[in-house]
């Protein structure tokens, strides 16, 4: 291989149209020669930078592609304001002691942790419950799971749900069935198209994301769409899992408070290296925690509403037994010539030696 | 490259022909980024570039109608349009080609990040023809067949001028690469 063909290969595999074959013929070329190497070295340098390459983007504005709902961003706020109430509540009832005590810290880590349990207690409490319609409400709850008592009312739920539908038009129906969930300030999580083999079953696959409170009256909806073939209702108790959560991440604030108030204390720099290091630790476990727990709420929040429309498409078929006896026997003809004739051209090779034999036979029979 | 996968591609497209709004939206979604970079890498300036992508929405958005499944893929069809836009553009403004000394003149912040990449820079100064092969076989991931169709050029041409880019992108971000090397 010559160097210029090499080096045309290098380009194009990292465009990804070289065949194996020729990425074989250039990796043997480039085992004997240096100068090749360089450059692949250098177009892999150049790959990378090409990939890590960013352009300046801002979404357009003029175009409506936002789909926040008046219901969603109400559900928001309604969040934020039960975030403030719950923090107020909380921050008389328990932490208020813990946060005098950091006002009395070195600047920088008590506006940074401050500025931490802010982000915490809004994040938290907007992490939305079902009925975030009632804020004072929501706020008790808070208040109930924080003491550890009587959460037995407080039941944590994800719902999952699933029909499959037969409808007429695929199509219509989707339209009709994005502009409901919009409409209860849900929105449309994924659409997946199957095709089956000859096209006899069209199939697609829609999920939508409904908020808990809507949920009934959208699948009622829903419903009426179309003939439901199947339905499927699973829910599943994640109480436990979020009331563990919420244990775990005050035990990492205690002990966050603990390790500042010995970096208070410390005089050596061993020690006060090692507690900045177990400090980020707590903090990485606080953000893990809060996140898995935001998630869990908003899988309470939001229900999964998992639809499969299916179309059945008639196959054709012949309904005049006459013109189908006929058609039948003239395949039955059809395939028989053919086995006939394909037998014929088969014989063909011996009825030729024969022929030659018994020709050879009787020239030697004359003589 | 692609947000979606081809199935849902053609059913989206399906929709948003029908006149379905989410569908149309989805699509804008899927490939406003892909429509922006290219018309970025030709432009070289993010208020142009982004007035580029809502032309291109608007016209894709009534020539839906005229689009058919059957011929090209709706991708390449898209990529078509953002460059006979991005043509005009220039044509409009009559710069032949986007010096950098020029389009720093009316750069935004956000450009100037950009142009600090040197990879942008010698981007930036290669012929429009390398560029914008470049940009739809290296960045986008088109083939060489794909883009042959948008640029309307054949696939070896394609395939040449993106590894001459390649070369000078090299040469230009002080990589240089030793000539003798092509002799032997």
């Amino acid at each position: 291989m010559k160097c210029k063909n090499a080096q045309e290969f290098i380009s194009q595999y990292y465009d990804k149209q070289l065949s194996k074959n020729d990425w074989r013929k250039l990796k043997s070329h480039l085992a004997d020669c240096d100068k090749c190497l360089e450059l692949y070295q250098k177009m892999a340098s150049l790959n990378s930078r090409v990939k890590a390459l960013q352009f300046p983007f801002k979404p357009t504005t003029v175009l409506e592609t936002k789909r926040t709902s008046p219901a969603l961003k109400v559900l928001v706020a309604s969040g934020s304001v039960v975030g403030i109430i719950a923090a107020l509540i909380i921050g008389f009832s328990s932490i208020t002691p813990k946060t005098q005590n950091l006002s009395e810290r070195p600047a920088s880590i008590a506006t940074d942790l401050t500025n931490k349990s802010s982000n915490y207690a809004g994040g938290n409490a907007s992490g939305i419950s079902p009925d975030t319609s009632n804020p004072s409400n929501k706020a008790e709850d808070e208040r109930t799971v924080d003491n550890k008592t009587n959460k037995a009312n407080n039941l944590q739920l994800v719902q999952d749900i699933s029909l499959t539908l037969r409808v007429k038009n695929i199509n219509a129906t989707i339209k009709k069935i994005t502009e409901l969930t919009e409409n209860n300030g849900g929105y449309v999580a994924n659409l997946d198209v199957v095709q089956s083999a000859e096209q006899l079953r069209e199939e697609t696959i829609i999920t939508l994301k409904v908020p808990v409170d809507k949920l009934k009256e959208v699948k009622a909806n829903i419903r009426e769409f179309g003939h439901v073939l199947a339905e499927k209702v699973m829910t599943e108790d994640v109480t436990l899992a979020i009331v563990d959560l919420e244990a775990n991440l005050r035990n990492y604030r205690r002990q966050e408070t603990r390790y500042l108030e010995l970096i208070d204390k410390a005089s050596k720099i061993a020690d006060l290296e090692m507690l900045e290091q177990k400090l980020t630790e707590i903090r990485q476990n606080i953000e893990a925690t809060q996140g898995q727990l935001q998630y869990q709420k908003s899988r309470v929040a939001m229900a999964t509403l998992t639809i499969n429309l299916v179309k059945k498409n008639k196959p054709k078929i012949e309904e005049n037994w006459f013109v189908m006896m006929f058609s039948n026997a003239w395949q039955v003809f059809v395939g028989a010539s053919s086995a006939l004739i394909n037998l014929l051209f088969g014989l063909l090779p011996f009825v030729i030696v024969g022929l030659i034999g018994y020709g050879a036979y009787r020239f030697v029979r004359k003589r | 490259m692609p947000l979606v996968n081809k199935a849902k591609e053609k059913m989206l497209v399906r929709l948003a022909k029908a006149g379905n709004d989410w569908a149309f939206n989805s699509l804008v979604k899927a490939f406003e980024k892909d429509v922006f970079r290219f018309a970025y890498s030709f432009l070289g300036n993010v208020a142009d570039s982004q007035d580029i992508v809502q032309e291109v929405f608007l016209k894709v958005h009534f020539a839906l109608q005229n689009y058919t499944d059957t011929g090209a893929k709706f991708t390449t069809w898209l990529f078509a349009i953002t460059r006979n836009q991005c043509l005009n553009h220039l044509k409009r403004n009559r710069i032949d080609n986007v010096e950098l000394s020029e389009s720093l003149a009316k750069a935004s912040f956000e450009d100037e990040v950009v142009l600090k990449n040197d990879l942008y820079l010698a981007l930036s100064s290669l012929p429009i023809e390398m560029k914008e092969a470049f940009v739809l076989v290296a960045l986008q991931g088109f083939s060489y067949e794909e883009a042959g169709k948008i640029l309307e050029i054949s696939p070896g041409t394609v395939k040449s001028r993106v590894h001459n880019a390649r070369m000078r992108l090299i040469e230009k971000m002080g990589l240089s690469v030793n000539k003798e090397m092509s002799i032997r």
